[in-house]
């Protein structure tokens, strides 16, 4: 009879739990789930180059569920003024940062004020601290070897007579430092000196590249990102001469580099899968924030070495083109 | 049929050995309950499967719906493009000769009319020389117009109007970096010049966003069911993750799609189960593919599962205390009876008999009301044959007495005579007729303690002559317990077997004591002699062989004594004997205290000591 009973509770108590339980899911259907908020933080965010990134960025917050606050900025004049957006953006409640350093030194610095919850995911450049933080970027030594094979391959033994100039661009970046090291580390290779490299930025570097090119004429021009390729291209085109002063041997990744390179103005372009390295930014940091990884993840993006030739190639033109206009 | 049998008889065998007997309310609601939950589970889970398929049928219906829609959408729009391609071929380059007319102006206003949905419209001769575009635009330089794909499919086929996978337009220059993704309609077109007709290719570049923004809304819906388009050879041209899939981010399984025909499918891909509805659109081939991912589907049943379990467990456990309340009712009264039955099992003969319930259990109490008080009338008749056999008994015994006694007084008297002792022989014969008198008592059995002392008197005045007071004699009897009630003829006995085994013989040394006394609700009467003795075992035999044979007296010995008082009185009463051998011996007699009262003698005549004793503890109570 004991046992009986017993057996009587337990089957009405697994009815009400039952209940209890269903209710519970019926009520937690209609209920939303917290959306996340990432803040992305880019140097110069409304320029072309990121257009394909910006694509990505969308995508991946769209499948991920993310609210992605796309943070407008001008070009940084230093490290501080990135930091202070950086911990704005934090106080405003974001749950992860995509920032593209401007300065790959003392990350330590830009980031002591930011909570150890809030996932950190470096673009385009590592902290020279390696490891630290979770990266999302394309494989800096790797475009810079392609831009010198490109060059190495296309003079061959005409090259020694040639005069090779870089724009290096930002050398506080990681990304800019490799870049340029595996290119010289291949002229050197090959025995061949660059006459000159020019580091820096913006009009300062339109300048100097007039001044140079003036004082030391270079045959080849070899830029290592987006914005020095496009200063290049603007160098030729401001040329009221027309006369073709250098073969252009870039990264670029906007528009308007590409064009120039339909139009030969740009011998050689090396183009990352900027697309994928928004997606996989925000879906690397998407799953941090949700899983509360707390380990460094880096992700690599494919690069394309694009010429005249391959430009409309079906492949490349699918990685090229941003379907959005 | 005979296997049947066999079975059915192995089940109940088997489930006789079991399934121990439980208690009615027990097997009502447990086997209520059984049957309820499972119709309940069965009816839920049916209810739910029906209601499973019919959203799945709806959800087939609402993307066929989708499908229908975004088909005709798209179709409307091809056809638009294909009427441009048309009225500019059929309205505008056949009538006209290149040498002399343009057709710049009837290409720039069919451009305008369609500008939203168009990027270019362009004519070429087979040598891909541009004849007009619309807008007008500079061409580009290293655009090798022959070797791409729209113009090689054109002349190839020239009959066919050709659709073409999305792509990146490469014909003219735009100086604002802009680069626009296109689908091209392309056709051969026969040109005429200065009246001689060349083979032509006429480009109409429809803007791949309006395609996009076509399924767009289509896709707008915020659930992971989504649609796609793919030409005839599996060439994905709209993928709502179209970029993530050129980036080798995310696949689809077009290839394997384009090989379905129309209608639903179901497909496994990635481990993933999926509904794929497919529809072909008319002219082109394309197939548009709507895909369902079953999980999507679950995730919107869940709610309406967790419903059908709730409804389930409710209505389960409505059912359980219904089943509860209804067997208890059922039962209750079958309890109440049983218990009536236990508590008239345990002894009670008068037991309250439950009366109630279904009429049924309703007929049984009454039944066995009937029954208990019958079986106590019977009961009752059965004591009172008892006790009346009981007296014939004692009557019995009582006259045992009375010959052998007489015989030895009429004994005694007829010797005083032949002595001529008259006197003594007159006294005898008064004590005689005194002892008679009380023996007879008019026919009671029951006398006072006075009269059974008289009586005892009498009986010694009798043997004293007839033993020339050889032995001395004194009664000390308590006053109280004079009018107390015995059965008669018991002291007399006593003193007859004291005067045989006790003093006989020792002239004049011989004593008996007769003592009455109360103790608490029983008196006690001492008959006690000097006399021989005797040892224990003859002691304990005394009271229970019926068989000694005696070898004086009356014959009858203690051992009737003993029985009288306990027939008529009880178990715990009789007689109590010590001896010693030399010493003497000491009988008591043990009697209730009962005062000689007129319904008190009544029910002890009557042999009713239960009911007597059963008053007295009710009056003490």
């Amino acid at each position: 009879m004991k046992k009986n009973r017993i057996y009587f509770g337990l089957l009405i108590l697994a009815l009400v739990v039952t209940i209890v339980w269903t209710s519970a899911g019926m009520l937690g259907v209609n209920k939303e789930e917290k959306k996340y908020s990432v803040s992305v933080i880019v140097n110069d965010s409304n320029n072309d180059r990121w257009i394909a990134m910006r694509e990505g960025l969308e995508q991946a917050a769209k499948d991920d569920d993310i609210q992605l606050n796309y943070v407008s900025t001008g070009v940084f004049a230093s490290e501080d003024e990135e930091k202070a957006l950086i911990e704005r953006e934090v106080e405003n409640g974001a749950d992860g940062i995509i920032v593209q350093l401007v300065s790959s030194e003392d990350t330590y610095a830009v980031f002591e004020k930011i909570d150890s919850s809030v996932a950190v995911m470096l673009l385009e450049t590592d902290a020279v601290s390696e490891g630290v933080y979770s990266v999302t970027a394309p494989d800096n030594l790797w475009i810079g070897e392609a831009l010198a094979q490109t060059v190495l391959q296309d003079y061959g033994d005409s090259l020694s007579e040639k005069k090779i100039g870089i724009l290096s661009g930002n050398q506080n970046q990681l990304s800019m430092q490799q870049r340029l090291g595996s290119v010289k580390k291949l002229l050197e290779d090959e025995n061949i000196e660059p006459v000159w490299i020019l580091s820096g930025q913006g009009e300062n570097l339109s300048s100097e590249l007039v001044t140079k090119q003036a004082d030391e004429p270079v045959d080849i021009l070899i830029t290592l990102g987006n914005a020095e390729t496009e200063t290049a291209v603007d160098y030729l085109q401001a040329d009221t001469s027309y006369k073709r002063q250098f073969m252009i041997y870039g990264e670029g990744c906007s528009d308007k580099t590409v064009y120039y390179l339909d139009k030969g103005i740009i011998k050689s372009l090396v183009v990352p899968n900027e697309f994928n390295m928004g997606y996989q930014s925000v879906h690397t940091i998407a799953e941090q924030i949700k899983y509360k990884f707390s380990s460094a993840e880096s992700t690599t993006v494919e690069s394309l070495v694009i010429n005249r030739q391959n430009l409309y190639d079906e492949e490349n033109q699918k990685i090229l083109f941003p379907i959005v206009q | 049929m005979k296997t049947i049998e066999k079975f059915y008889r192995k089940i109940a065998e088997y489930l006789a050995k079991r399934v121990k007997p439980q208690t009615i309310q027990f097997t009502i609601s447990v086997s209520f309950t059984i049957v309820s939950v499972c119709s309940m589970g069965i009816l839920g889970v049916t209810l739910y499967n029906r209601f499973v398929n019919r959203m799945e049928d709806m959800t087939i219906e609402s993307s066929e719906q989708l499908l229908n829609q975004t088909a005709i959408n798209l179709e409307t729009y091809l056809r638009n493009m294909r009427r441009i391609s048309d009225a500019m071929y059929y309205s505008v380059i056949k009538d006209k000769d290149l040498a002399v007319d343009s057709v710049d102006e009837e290409m720039n206003l069919l451009y305008e009319a369609n500008k939203d949905n168009l990027i270019s419209i362009a004519c070429y001769t087979n040598d891909g020389k541009l004849v007009a575009a619309a807008p007008v635009t500079n061409e580009k330089d290293n655009s090798d117009i022959v070797d791409q794909e729209w113009f090689v499919n054109a002349v190839d086929q020239m009959e066919n109007l050709h659709f073409s996978t999305p792509h990146v337009q490469n014909l003219f220059d735009n100086a604002a970096y802009r680069y626009y993704w296109v689908v091209s309609l392309s056709r051969a077109v026969e040109l005429t010049s200065n009246g001689n007709s060349t083979l032509g290719v006429l480009l109409v570049d429809m803007n791949y966003s309006s395609i996009e923004q076509l399924f767009n809304k289509a896709n707008t819906d915020n659930s992971s069911e989504y649609v796609y388009l793919m030409d005839s050879d599996g060439e994905i041209i709209y993928h709502p993750k179209q970029k993530l899939i050129y980036t080798n981010l995310y696949e689809e399984n077009n290839l394997e799609a384009v090989h379905y025909d129309d209608g639903s499918h179901q497909e496994i891909f990635q481990g993933e189960k999926r509904l794929i509805t497919v529809k072909t659109v008319s002219y082109t081939g394309w197939k548009i593919v709507s895909v369902v991912p079953m999980s999507a589907f679950n995730m919107g049943l869940y709610g309406t599962r967790m419903f059908v379990i709730m409804l389930m467990a409710l209505s389960m456990l409505l059912i359980i205390i219904i089943n509860q309340l209804v067997s208890a009712r059922i039962a209750k009264p079958l309890q109440r009876l049983n218990e009536s039955v236990k508590e008239w099992e345990a002894g009670n003969l008068n037991p309250t008999i439950y009366v109630g319930g279904s009429l049924e259990v309703e007929h049984l109490g009454k039944t066995l009301r009937s029954t208990v008080e019958q079986i106590n009338q019977l009961m009752h008749d059965i004591l009172y044959e008892q006790e009346e056999k009981r007296k014939s008994e004692l009557d019995a015994l009582q006259s045992q007495i009375n010959p052998h006694f007489l015989y030895n007084t009429l004994d005694s008297i007829v010797w005083m005579i032949e002595g001529e002792r008259y006197e003594d022989a007159v006294f005898m014969i008064t004590q005689l007729a005194s002892l008679f008198r009380i023996s007879l008592s008019r026919g009671k059995t029951i006398i006072s303690v006075e009269d059974e002392i008289k009586h005892a008197k009498n009986y010694m005045n009798i043997q004293k002559i007839r033993y020339k007071n050889s032995f001395a004699i004194d009664f000390s009897i308590e006053e109280e317990i004079l009018h107390c009630c015995t059965v008669k003829l018991v002291v007399q006995p006593l003193l007859e077997n004291a005067i045989y085994y006790g003093v006989e013989g020792m002239d004049g040394e011989g004593e008996i004591h007769v003592k009455g006394y109360r103790k608490e609700d029983d008196i006690y009467i001492e008959v006690s002699d000097n006399g021989l003795g005797m040892p224990q075992d003859m002691v304990e035999q005394l009271l229970t062989d019926n068989n000694r044979v005696r070898k004086h007296g009356s014959g009858v010995g203690v051992i009737n004594v003993h029985n009288r008082i306990r027939l008529r009185f009880g178990k715990p009463y009789g007689l109590e004997i010590e001896s010693m051998p030399d010493e003497g011996t000491t009988i008591r007699i043990h009697l209730p205290y009962i005062p000689y009262e007129p319904e008190k003698l009544e029910l002890l005549e009557n042999g009713k000591m239960q009911e007597l004793k059963g008053g007295k503890s009710n009056e003490e109570k």
